[in-house]
């Protein structure tokens, strides 16, 4: 068995001096492909936004009613009728500017 | 790029590397992978001579590394070794998966350049690569995959027994023994295959 051990040596040495294969000039590009953000996981990034933008109006509009409710509670003037109250003021503007 | 830097500057720049990509910089990648691309590839063509299968096989790597990015320790290891340590796991692999078509290669497919040299006294006769690759996978094809690991690790990358140990997650002794006992098949094996011709 030990004859053997100069052609071992040798099967080892010329494996270890062959030349690997090389990588080609596109393969940093094909990488990134795989892993960079693609347009399908733009479309996921907004389904993950929409729920959080609905839970903001929700809490917005749950706000405004609980404001008008005190304040009627309280007996000082709803928003709604200082809403009213701009919008009439706004209309009689309006109508002085349009009226000649 | 590197040659002549010291190596825990490139491994510290390495690291902040993927600091930066882990922080919304995806597209930092791409330095690790030019970096690094060539040593993955000389590491799994040691194990898979098809050009299309060792791109598969980097590829691989390399998406797998993406994804198991925030896994990576500095502390534990430099990037080149924990890159390194997963082409050895897909080299091991492979060799597992391809242990079947190995052993069903027949003499009779060995190359003309081959067959001279085995039936030579001395080892003067010329020898391509390609041919000692092919008679070196001949006599691999009865051990076992970690064997085929630790040998093609230590013979042809030129690895001692401690870095292997670092890459395979054995211990020394173990990498040590399996090596001798490697060695010793595979003589066997190209003493068998000499007196079949």
């Amino acid at each position: 068995m030990k004859d053997n051990d100069p052609k071992l040596e040798k099967l080892f040495r010329i494996a270890r001096e062959a030349p690997g294969v090389a990588p080609p000039e596109t393969f940093a590009d094909q990488v990134m492909t795989q892993v960079t953000p693609s347009s399908a996981d733009n479309v996921i990034t907004i389904d993950l936004l929409l729920p959080k933008l609905a839970w903001a109006a929700a809490f917005i509009m749950a706000a405004f009613l609980t404001s008008e409710v005190i304040m009627n509670t309280n007996g000082l003037p709803s928003l709604t009728a200082g809403a009213d109250e701009l919008a009439s003021a706004w209309d009689a503007e309006f109508d002085t500017i349009i009226t000649p | 790029m590197y040659e002549g830097r010291n190596v825990a500057a490139i491994a510290e720049e390495d690291a902040a590397c993927v600091r930066s990509i882990l922080a919304g910089r995806p597209e930092r990648f791409r330095e690790l992978v030019e970096r690094y691309q060539d040593r993955v590839f000389a590491i799994l063509s040691r194990y898979e001579g098809d050009r299309g299968r060792v791109e598969d096989m980097a590829q691989d790597v390399f998406v797998k590394a993406w994804r198991h990015l925030k896994k990576f320790d500095p502390l534990k290891a430099p990037f080149e070794n924990w890159l390194s340590r997963m082409a050895t796991n897909a080299a091991l692999n492979h060799v597992r998966a391809e242990k079947r078509f190995r052993e069903q290669v027949p003499i009779s497919q060995l190359g003309e350049g081959a067959l001279e040299w085995l039936q030579q006294e001395d080892d003067s006769a010329p020898l391509e690569a390609m041919e000692a690759r092919e008679i070196l996978n001949r006599c691999m094809a009865n051990l076992t995959p970690d064997e085929q690991l630790i040998l093609t690790m230590a013979e042809i990358d030129g690895r001692t027994s401690p870095e292997i140990s670092e890459l395979t997650g054995k211990a020394a002794g173990t990498i040590r023994v399996a090596l001798h006992r490697a060695k010793q098949k595979l003589a066997e094996n190209l003493t068998h295959l000499q007196e079949s011709l």
